[in-house]
């Protein structure tokens, strides 16, 4: 008995599972639609770039200081071992530029940014404001949907050379103060290290982050219902999911692109 | 104006709307009554397109809705306006932006324009000096004027009201109703307002409609209503 009831929520789950991707890939086929036809609100998306990178901006930036600073501690510490000490600023900018920056700021922008589009979307589902919008002849996917997701796509990666850039900076600081490296030679090794390949490399991912992220978030906030209670779920929903998009995406499109690019 | 026959429609086979059938002629005002759950909202939603019936059809204006067009639907729906229950104002809007909203989307008049039949059309429901103001720096009665400018502000011919005096005062119910009075008479619109207050009901509306459990128990004036021998209707009245 236990084992048929098992079956049946496994099976629920999945069926459950199936329509959703269904209904998620139809919402992003009506956002596509959407944009291929040239219906885009561009005040509506210089606002939302505004509101979404104005809240992640912070918390990126000191994310990014601090790990700059201890990955120039802890790869001082390892490379003064081998007496190699000066090659810390091409492994600190390195980890940043192909690895940390894109991820990490994809993670801060998935809870901060991200979490918002859900809760802000997801609040006027359930206070009837999507369905208005439909009602009074507005496409809801044009007006709220499309200046988001477009405003994600284009703020991470604005954020993204931000947080590569402060935390090399932090790296600078301990490299010159702690280890006492000359400050213009550690400019000179952190440029010579970071080839075109290092930086799109990295780069390339935050654009499909920004996709995973933004689409996530909306979505959730779209078909969020149950009142206020509604919109915790969905929101924490989303986050959650954001995060794991994040990290998986992120380990394969590191393997595609070691193996095509180095 | 709008003809509803036989209409039917379940959720999950439970039953929300059993055969129902009515008119509304252009320009009345039609009040559909009923305790919650009998299916006004969902009633409502059909006539806007956001539900469609299992059976039965919807006509407006002598048009089939059912064969509508995703644009025959654009051009009704800027022709209807639709108060809901909680307003459904924008949030992020002040109350200028939300009422001209329609404006700015439906229609190719300039800033000026726009403003002045902005503050019109709030000055007629009663509602000056909070333009600038946002939906949660105002009263829930205060919102409902403003869902309700908003709803009528491109001369909607037709006007749909889920239950506009939900969460008021008696006070505020009075007033709320008599502004959906003066606005229908204002603007000739066909007005179908779903309620569950008899007393604003029966002093605003032409004929009255009153359901039970998803069916039509009654239709007719006041005074029809009031002289039927349904023993529900009585009940109800009473």
């Amino acid at each position: 008995m236990k084992k048929r009831i098992f079956l049946k929520h496994f099976f629920q789950s999945i069926v459950a599972g199936v329509a959703g991707l269904g209904n998620a890939l139809y919402f992003l086929g009506n956002v596509l639609g959407q944009i291929l036809r040239g219906k885009i609100r561009f005040s509506e998306v210089i606002k939302q770039i505004h509101e979404q990178g104005m809240q992640s901006v912070v918390v990126i930036a000191l994310t990014s200081i601090a790990s700059g600073v201890v990955l120039t501690l802890q790869g001082y510490v390892m490379l003064d071992r081998f007496g190699a000490k000066e090659k810390v600023a091409a492994l600190v900018a390195l980890s940043l530029v192909r690895e940390l920056s894109p991820v990490f700021s994809a993670l801060i922008f998935s809870g901060k940014a991200g979490a918002r589009l859900t809760a802000e979307l997801g609040a006027m589902n359930v206070n009837n404001q999507i369905v208005a919008t439909k009602v009074m002849g507005v496409d809801p996917i044009e007006f709220l949907v499309v200046p988001r997701m477009l405003a994600c796509f284009l703020v991470l990666p604005i954020l993204v050379v931000m947080s590569e850039i402060i935390g090399i900076a932090g790296g600078y600081l301990v490299g010159v103060f702690e280890a006492n490296i000359p400050g213009s030679f550690y400019i000179s090794q952190t440029l010579q290290s970071i080839d075109y390949v290092d930086f799109f490399s990295g780069f390339i991912k935050t654009f499909f982050f920004a996709f995973l992220i933004g689409w996530t978030c909306c979505y959730q906030g779209f078909v969020t219902k149950g009142g206020s209670l509604g919109v915790g779920r969905y929101t924490t929903k989303a986050v959650a999911l954001a995060y794991i998009l994040v990290v998986v995406s992120n380990t394969i499109l590191t393997k595609i692109i070691l193996t095509f690019w180095g | 104006m709008i003809k509803v026959s036989h209409l039917y429609k379940s959720f999950n086979s439970q039953a929300i709307l059993k055969d129902v059938s009515f008119e509304v002629k252009e320009g009345e005002i039609i009040a559909i009554l009923g305790q919650s759950g009998a299916g006004k909202s969902v009633l409502l939603k059909h006539l806007i397109g956001l539900l469609f019936p299992d059976q039965g059809s919807i006509e407006i204006d002598s048009r089939d809705i059912a064969k509508f067009s995703e644009q025959d639907w654009l051009l009704l729906r800027k022709k209807m306006g639709y108060l809901f229950q909680d307003g459904a104002l924008y949030d992020f809007m002040t109350i200028f932006e939300n009422t001209a909203f329609p404006l700015k989307e439906h229609t190719q008049l300039n800033k000026k324009e726009i403003g002045e039949k902005v503050r019109n059309t709030l000055s007629l429901v009663g509602l000056e000096g909070v333009e600038q103001k946002y939906p949660s720096q105002l009263s829930g009665g205060m919102q409902k004027r403003a869902a309700l400018a908003r709803a009528v502000i491109l001369n909607s011919k037709i006007l749909l009201c889920d239950e506009p005096t939900s969460g008021l005062d008696p006070v505020r119910s009075r007033d709320i109703t008599d502004v959906i009075l003066n606005i229908s008479r204002h603007f000739n619109t066909t007005t179908v307002i779903t309620s569950h207050d008899m007393k604003n009901s029966f002093r605003i509306a032409d004929r009255l409609i009153i359901m039970k459990d998803g069916s039509l128990v009654a239709q007719g004036t006041r005074e029809e209503i009031e002289s039927t021998d349904n023993d529900f209707v009585k009940e109800f009245l009473n």
